[in-house]
């Protein structure tokens, strides 16, 4: 009960943010935040059955150019484009993985990475989509009469996303199926012996993964007003691990949140030269992978002191009240 | 007509026949053990039974329907539970959670209720956990139902495994050497309980190398050596069949 | 089509390959001994192409020099790598694999920032061309051949001295090589270290051919992902077979698509790994549990 009130308190300071934040670029990072958390998640899926993906990018940028294309060439409306971004990227993904998962996870990795190139060479090269320039002037969404204009209207779309993208997949987490990921995640052969289909299971988590992944990537088409086919490169996927992982790839929800929003904000702060943060950020990654494996959430699982010491702090700065 | 039908059964990997040329009939409601020095090919036929190898030659049938060849998933809803000789659990979870997982394949709520969380999926949950804690119950594992399985001492892993196994409803259980790193008096509880499964309707075939327990056990016995089947019937046959001191007497003389 | 393209196209297609069934071979060691997909591969192979351009031609050094120097360079970094970093991602193959990718970014980036993203071509090594039956060939792309075919060589006798007896056991089961007395921590340095050296004596063959580029290691590693797919995650013929035929498709493709080769290549990858789950040449490979 405490997790829940906890969670409740979270949604109302997420909703109330925007009347305390007025910097657009805060809530334009915080809106990164939110999109590479529903690619973490997408990500977090699969890692789950011990999939790994290195294409999350492909499927984003399938999703994006769906929905911009049906809004820009055959004026479908956007609350319909934004669903249908999703189902494209599901459908690319049902038709790649169910053939990649026939040669196991090691198949089902370089296949995703391999088709995510793929994407990019397509949208590059062929001019229906825009070519290398990309797809430029992209309609902001409009939902009846209403149109996103905004940093702080779209901050809510976006969050609407996430906290549907946490409401469904906590309530796959938890039942059955969810249940059977785990098991695939923690021993194959033992899953197997239970009767789980693995290549089934898998499938759909490939599948409703790269679903969200499609319908973020329409979000942000319709939010930047253009795509351009390198922004959904190789490095793109790597930094949607690599947030996972800084999180902590054993928390399946709360990990690509915590690391995405970390990793969006740790730059501007260091405001290192662009040229050099490849550099940082692979060094903080390896630091990371050697000496917490478990991501930043595991630091309170490793070091139940820290929790308490936090407490006591908290308490002397009068942060926390004594009276509990 | 025998429950498990193994005909002509090889396994070869590379150029070894793990199995070879197998003939074996197990009978409804028995305690099979099977027996053999290591490398016999014992597990390697478990492995082949549950579907994880299709075997080279031969096939198995379980009543007269044949399962070799299939899956491991398919081959566990016709009804073949296992355990296996390394410890195999799902170590990040509770031990009731690795029970309740292990229900997979008794839900029958669909895909979608169970998503919506809806209120027959609700039912059928709480009915799979009462039955959960029931097999716990059984194995005298409830006062650790709520301990991450990897926490567990070896012994315990060992009994969970084979609540897992249970929690899949087979009509046949394989038991991959259940008894090591069981202290005495586990060992007594454990041979309790496989006695029990057998009275509730459950075939065993148990792999185990503790002599006095498999020959307390079992009716029947089988023995392996190199992959072949060099002796099988009632235990007291089998002490004094010279094969059988062989094979045991050669592995030692090694 | 004329006999002479034909020819011509067989040539690079085999030239290719050859450099591509180097630096798979390197990776198909790393993987199969120490079931670890190497990402930093590529890198490798660049960094193996920019020594061989400093000492070459910056400083006048004979060719073997160069080769041999990258490959030294390249084995030696490798070892590092093995030594300081992925013998403490202990967590799995997951954490190693993004270990390997976070070190790729670094030196990629690295050079990016020194070399600048510009081509830098060496002066041939064997002036002229070989005219046989009408088909003119670069000396260096047939040097480039005989040095592949050598180096191949090499690594099948290689594995049948002590050590690769050694890298052999560990392969087949790590447990058991220890029994015998084996040490795989060190068999794992040097796994790593020859597999790293192959990919970098591979960018110091190439450097006469093609020159030496910044980003060369991220687009080979592509294709190399591709030839371990072909040809079976972890089999070493299948590597060398799919590292042969990728680059003839390559060479004869280019010829006949054009700039749709690429697509064509990795669109037919789907309809083999349907029929051929584990590739041409192995068996569904399994990552560790
Ligand atoms: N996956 C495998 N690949 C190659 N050889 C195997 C494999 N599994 C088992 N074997 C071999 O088959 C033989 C039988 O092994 P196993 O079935 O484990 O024996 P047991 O369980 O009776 O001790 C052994 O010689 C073993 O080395
Ligand atoms: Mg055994």
């Amino acid at each position: 009960m405490r997790k829940k009130s906890l969670i409740a308190c979270a949604l109302i300071l997420l909703v109330l943010l925007p009347l305390v934040v007025k910097n657009p670029y805060i809530l334009h990072l915080v809106i990164y935040t939110c999109m590479y958390s529903v690619l973490g998640m997408s990500f977090s899926m699969m890692w789950k059955n011990r999939l790994i993906t290195a294409g999350t990018a492909g499927f984003w940028a399938v999703g994006g150019y769906t929905s911009a294309l049906l809004v820009t060439k055959l004026a479908v409306p956007f609350w319909l484009a934004m669903p249908a971004g999703g189902v494209a990227s599901a459908l690319f993904a049902l038709f790649i993985f169910s053939i990649a998962l026939r040669g196991g996870p090691l198949v089902f990795f370089s296949v995703s990475l391999v088709s995510a190139f793929i994407v990019m060479e397509v949208l590059g090269t062929v001019s229906f989509f825009g070519g290398w320039e990309g797809l430029l002037d992209i309609p902001g969404p409009r939902i009846g009469p209403y149109l996103f204009f905004t940093k702080t209207s779209f901050y809510y779309m976006v969050l609407a996303i996430l906290v549907l993208n946490i409401l469904a997949f906590h309530a796959l987490y938890t039942s059955r199926i969810g249940r059977a990921w785990t098991a695939i995640g923690s021993s194959t052969r033992l899953a197997e012996v239970q009767g789980v289909n693995i290549y089934r299971y898998r499938l759909a988590a490939s599948v409703i993964g790269c679903f969200w992944a499609g319908v973020i990537g329409s979000f942000y088409a319709h939010y930047q007003n253009l795509l351009i086919p390198t922004t959904f490169s190789f490095l793109c996927s790597i930094y949607v691990q690599m947030y996972a992982l800084i999180g902590g790839l054993n928390y399946f929800i709360a990990g690509p949140i915590v690391g995405s929003f970390v990793m969006v904000f740790l730059p501007e702060l260091l405001r290192a030269g662009q040229e050099y943060q490849p550099i940082f950020f692979g060094a903080l990654l390896i630091l990371i992978i050697i000496f917490l494996p478990g991501g930043l959430l595991s630091i309170g699982e490793r070091l139940p002191w820290l929790g308490r010491l936090g407490g006591r702090i908290g308490r002397r700065l009068r942060l926390v009240s004594t009276k509990s | 007509m025998a429950l498990l039908e193994i005909r002509n059964l090889s396994q070869h990997f590379g150029g070894v026949a793990a199995v070879s040329r197998l003939d074996l009939d197990i009978f409804d409601s028995e305690i099979l053990g099977l027996i053999g020095p290591n490398g016999a090919g014992k597990t390697t036929l478990f492995n082949v039974i549950s579907g994880f190898y299709t075997p080279s030659t031969g096939s198995v049938a379980l009543k007269g329907e044949r399962v070799s060849g299939l899956r491991p998933d398919e081959i566990a809803k016709k009804g073949i539970g296992r355990t296996f000789q390394q410890t195999v659990l799902f170590m990040r979870s509770s031990v009731f959670d690795n029970v309740v997982t292990g229900f997979h394949m008794n839900y029958t709520s669909g895909l979608m209720n169970q998503f919506l969380h809806t209120r027959s999926a609700k039912d059928e949950e709480n009915g799979i956990k009462k039955e959960a804690a029931r097999i716990l119950e059984f194995m005298g594992l409830s006062a650790l139902k709520d301990e991450l399985a990897q926490n567990l001492p070896h012994g315990h892993q060992r009994t969970l495994g084979i609540c897992v196994a249970l929690a899949a409803n087979p009509q046949l259980l394989l038991l991959d050497e259940p008894l090591t790193g069981m202290n005495p008096t586990e060992t007594l509880t454990t041979l309790d309980h496989i006695r029990q499964l057998k009275d509730r309707g459950i075939t065993i075939i148990i792999v185990e190398h503790n002599m006095k327990a498999v020959m307390s056990l079992c009716e029947r016995l089988v023995v392996l050596n190199h992959g072949e089947k060099i002796a099988e019937g009632k235990c007291e046959e089998i002490q004094d069949n010279k094969a059988v001191i062989e094979a045991y007497l050669g592995k030692e003389r090694r | 089509m004329e006999l002479g393209l034909f020819f011509q196209c067989l040539v690079n297609g085999v030239a290719i390959g050859g450099i591509y069934a180097v630096v798979a071979a390197g990776l198909t060691l790393v993987l199969g001994t120490m079931k670890i997909m190497n990402f930093a591969q590529g890198q490798f192979y660049m960094l193996g192409a920019f020594v061989g351009y400093g000492l070459c031609e910056v400083l006048h050094l004979p060719y073997a020099v160069g080769l041999i120097a990258a490959f030294v360079a390249m084995a030696l970094l490798g070892a590092i790598l093995q030594r300081f970093v992925i013998r403490y991602t202990y967590e799995g193959f997951f954490h190693t694999v993004l270990a390997t990718i976070a070190f790729a970014t670094i030196v990629g980036q690295i050079s990016v920032i020194t070399f600048g993203k510009t081509d830098r071509f060496m002066s041939p090594v064997v002036k002229g061309r070989t005219v046989l039956g009408g088909i003119v060939m670069s000396n260096d792309k047939l040097l480039l051949i005989v040095l592949g075919v050598i180096l191949i060589a090499a690594l099948h006798y290689f594995m049948k001295t002590k050590i690769g007896k050694a890298v052999r056991a560990v392969t087949e089961n790590q447990e058991t090589a220890g029994l015998q007395g084996i040490n795989s921590r060190q068999i794992f340095i040097i796994t790593m270290a020859v597999g790293c050296g192959l990919a970098g004596i591979a960018g110091a063959l190439i450097l006469p051919v093609l020159g030496a580029r910044a980003d060369m290691g991220v687009s080979i590693f592509i294709k190399i992902l591709l030839v371990i797919i072909i040809g079976g995650m972890g089999s070493m013929p299948g590597a060398l077979l799919a590292a042969l035929i990728i680059g003839l498709i390559e060479s004869f493709g280019y010829q006949f698509v054009g700039g749709y080769n690429e697509l064509v290549l990795t669109c037919s990858l789907l309809p083999l790994l349907y029929f051929r789950p584990g590739g041409l040449l192995g068996k569904p490979f399994a990552i560790p549990e």
